[in-house]
């Protein structure tokens, strides 16, 4: 991370922020690897690498995610199906929700967070087109790695 | 993703080990062998 966004007096935590977020999944059509997708943007997050975001500093960027599962259920209206479908819009197979380890500098809101880097930690459960293999593949290719940056 | 609600708090989390590289040179399966010095 870049120590020169950190301001002059702000006190500096060690560790990481959990948080709750979802993504898209897609399966290409000739390729044996799921990918993870992003929500609302085209950014692919692999299993090797940590996501960094535009500063969160900047209006609405950031790495976003939520503090509970409660407020990423109230937030989707409890219905991720309804997900499944928007996503299918996008040539996506489903969608598959986790937590995320958030770090450098990040903003809290009332129900979440915008951070400047993430990688996940968990996959918890997917919705959508062959979404147990999904879920299967991202534990695999995702959870017993190191990343770099 | 949506609907975080209103902004509270600007923090910096550094984390307590930083993510390493995925990369790993693997270590050599014998000791190298350094060739001895000819004699002068």
């Amino acid at each position: 991370m870049n120590f020169l966004d950190i301001k002059a007096g702000e006190t500096i935590e060690v560790g990481t922020q959990e948080a709750y977020r979802f993504w898209r999944y897609a399966f290409p059509p000739y390729s044996d690897r799921v990918r993870l997708l992003s929500w609302v943007s085209d950014k692919r997050w692999s299993p090797h690498e940590v996501v960094e975001a535009t500063s969160p500093d900047a209006g609405e960027q950031g790495i976003h995610g939520y503090k509970t599962m409660d407020d990423l259920m109230w937030s989707i209206r409890g219905d991720p199906d309804a997900l499944v479908l928007r996503s299918q819009m996008s040539g996506c197979d489903g969608i598959v929700i986790g937590t995320v380890a958030m770090w450098g500098i990040i903003w809290d809101h009332a129900r979440g967070y915008r951070a400047q880097f993430a990688r996940p930690l968990s996959f918890i459960s997917s919705y959508g087109n062959r979404n147990e293999q999904a879920l299967t593949e991202l534990r695999a290719s995702f959870l017993q790695l190191q990343f770099s940056k | 993703m949506a609907e975080i609600g209103k902004p509270e708090k600007r923090r910096v989390l550094v984390p307590e080990e930083m993510p390493q590289p995925a990369r790993v040179v693997p270590a050599p399966k014998s000791p190298v062998k350094v060739p001895e010095r000819e004699p002068a």
